[in-house]
């Protein structure tokens, strides 16, 4: 009888697939869609950029010299004569890796170093959480720069450098869920069962983080591509004649008058994608934590 | 029984406040000594031969091993590391930052030479984030859905989404150059020109309130979104009081609180944000001696400055928690 009220009071509920409602929150405004969009251009612009690209972003040409832009160039050319649509074509190959491997790398360290300090606790936890107030007591962009300047530049460095400048975050906040999550119950029953330390962390108290986790990440690829644009605008990021954004900015700022759009159209692109991660990760968040939908 | 029980609770308060205090002062002094730890041991891992650099930069004809070792010895550099550190950090308590390589002066002259610009800078581009975005955020959550509330949302997105540096240059190209009506670069003093360094500190000062302005309008929208949800809230408008009482005397102090936690963000924010826009405005202040020292591989200026923007930074984190403690006693008491 008593099964029969359950299935009864089940069939009376409407039936919600989690997924269906993730995807509805998710896309349900039209700024994530945008920045979605974004993402999507920025991924085909960077695998394609040979094909999509009109011109050689690296092959210079006397007779165009900070053309201005024209139906041939539509932004123009450097001081080179190098075309600058083909150059910002090819800056999204950076920004995008940057962004991703960068963030996935801090994301990867700082997550572990957050779970076995809030796991083991004691001295482990003080070693490490203090080791992280001492990184989060350095201004990003100079630490990167530090690091960048110790490990010299180019494109594996500038990773480096972000990924070891941004990992601060992902360790409080694993630290933290693991310490409200390793006096659970079913963490107890776990560690009574004879379950190992690395089983424990990584399949009972690591997917507790996963949400918050997905919406830093997503938040945080907008700050390494500006972080490594700004390096790299202080000539110690990527070396030319790698095309990137932020160099590319400093490169036009010394035509600002001759030439503004040499500076102008790099920074939009900058811009544009900072703002499409920006606002999927608040997509994300919405979808993911419905209290704050709409608030931020 | 009450006026029995209230000395008791207030001592019960003071110590606990006191406990907090403490407990943060021996935190911060913790990090403090792992900054200076962190510090030496990355300038000491940095590529280069310091002496030889010095040898360089001072086209000093020394050139056989014997003098260079003898410069070596000189320097402190033939000394085991952890002497070479109590050394360092023995001369920075008494105010010896060491001497640059390339300018012929020493680290604490340049810092005190660059210092007070980049807090005039920045100080400025911190109160007005505040002054500006927390009051932009209280209107927007106030008139959530309307058009004030969309364009703030959307002034809030591009403010936290700008490459600051091209933001700096972009103004420079429109009130520098196109309209003539702000100077374009250098820093003049307060004491020196009042009129025209408020000029000069115009852009550079909205370029590096940007991020936290637009951080402080969303986050403050945020908070007030989540307060004004709550039954203290609704008893506040149900006892008929006006709106401003409501706002101003019930949710904005709750509001307030996470508001609090990203001003200490803000502040480290706003020292990294001077290192690109004291480059692109032609400022000398802390950043920009950075920049040039880790472009001159003068690491005793890059060491120095690190420090010193490393302990403000710790220090500024204090006082915003000394605050969050005060504003959300449960801080304390946890």
């Amino acid at each position: 009888m008593k099964a029969k009220e359950r299935t009864e009071f089940a069939e009376a509920l409407p039936r919600v697939s989690t997924l269906k409602r993730f995807v509805q929150v998710f896309l349900g405004r039209g700024v994530v869609v945008f920045g979605l969009t974004i993402i999507m251009l920025l991924i085909i612009s960077a695998i394609f950029a040979p094909w999509i690209a009109p011109y050689d972003p690296y092959e210079p040409s006397i007779k165009e010299i900070l053309a201005s832009p024209s139906a041939e160039h539509l932004l123009g050319a450097d001081s080179l004569g190098r075309d600058t649509l083909s150059r910002v074509i090819y800056g999204s190959r950076i920004s995008l890796v940057v962004g991703i491997v960068a963030i996935g790398m801090a994301a990867a360290i700082g997550m572990s170093l957050g779970l076995i300090a809030g796991y083991f606790g004691g001295i482990t936890y003080t070693i490490i959480m203090r080791f992280i107030d001492t990184l989060m007591a350095f201004p990003l962009l100079l630490l990167a720069l530090a690091i960048a300047a110790l490990l010299g530049g180019g494109l594996t460095n500038i990773v480096i450098a972000l990924g070891v400048a941004l990992l601060a975050p992902y360790a409080r906040m694993m630290c933290g869920q693991a310490l409200s999550v390793k006096e659970k119950d079913y963490v107890l029953a776990g560690r009574a069962l004879g379950a190992t330390n690395p089983h424990m962390m990584l399949r009972h108290i690591a997917p507790n983080c996963f949400p918050p986790l997905i919406v830093l990440m997503s938040m945080q690829i907008g700050h390494a591509i500006l972080a490594e644009a700004g390096l790299s605008f202080l000539g110690i990021g990527i070396s030319p004649p790698q095309a990137s954004w932020g160099a590319m900015v400093n490169e036009g700022y010394h035509y600002l008058l001759t030439n503004p759009v040499l500076s102008f159209a790099p920074g939009v692109a900058i811009m544009l994608v900072v703002f499409a991660f920006n606002m999927v990760g608040d997509g994300l968040r919405d979808a993911l934590d419905p209290r704050l939908r709409g608030t931020l | 029984m009450a006026s029995l029980g209230l000395p008791h609770i207030l001592i019960q308060e003071i110590l606990q406040v006191t406990t907090y205090i403490v407990r943060r002062l021996i935190q911060a002094g913790i990090v403090i000594v792992l900054v200076t730890i962190f510090v030496f041991l990355l300038m000491r891992l940095l590529p280069g031969d310091p002496v030889l650099m010095y040898v360089a930069a001072d086209d000093l004809a020394v050139t056989s091993p014997k003098e260079i070792a003898a410069l070596r010895h000189q320097f402190g550099l033939d000394k085991p590391l952890t002497m070479q550190y109590f050394d360092w950090v023995g001369g920075v308590l008494h105010g010896d930052l060491g001497q640059s390589i390339f300018l012929s002066s020493t680290v604490a002259q340049e810092i005190a030479r660059a210092l007070p610009k980049t807090f005039h800078v920045g100080v400025i581009a911190f109160l007005l984030s505040l002054i500006v975005g927390i009051p932009m955020g209280i209107i927007a959550a106030v008139r959530r859905g309307g058009w004030l509330d969309t364009l703030i949302t959307v002034l809030a997105n591009i403010g936290i989404t700008a490459p600051i540096f091209w933001a700096g240059i972009m103004l420079i190209l429109v009130f520098g150059v196109y309209l003539g009506w702000l100077p374009i670069q250098g820093y003049t003093s307060p004491f020196d020109d009042f009129r025209l360094s408020t000029m000069k500190l115009i852009m550079p000062v909205i370029c590096l309130a940007l991020f936290p302005l637009a951080a402080n309008a969303r986050q403050t929208r945020s908070a007030m979104l989540e307060v004004v949800r709550q039954d203290y809230i609704r008893t506040a408008w149900s006892k008929g009081l006006t709106e401003s009482t409501v706002i101003m005397r019930h949710a904005l102090k709750n509001a307030f609180i996470p508001v609090v936690t990203l001003a200490g963000i803000h502040i480290r924010v706003i020292f990294g944000g001077q290192v690109l826009i004291e480059t692109v405005f032609n400022i000398s202040g802390m950043g920009r001696l950075a920049v040039e020292g880790l472009q001159n591989h003068d690491y005793p200026i890059v060491q120095g400055v690190i420090l010193v923007i490393a302990v403000v930074v710790t220090l500024s984190n204090l006082l915003t928690d000394l605050f969050y403690g005060w504003l959300d006693p449960t801080i304390r008491y946890g």
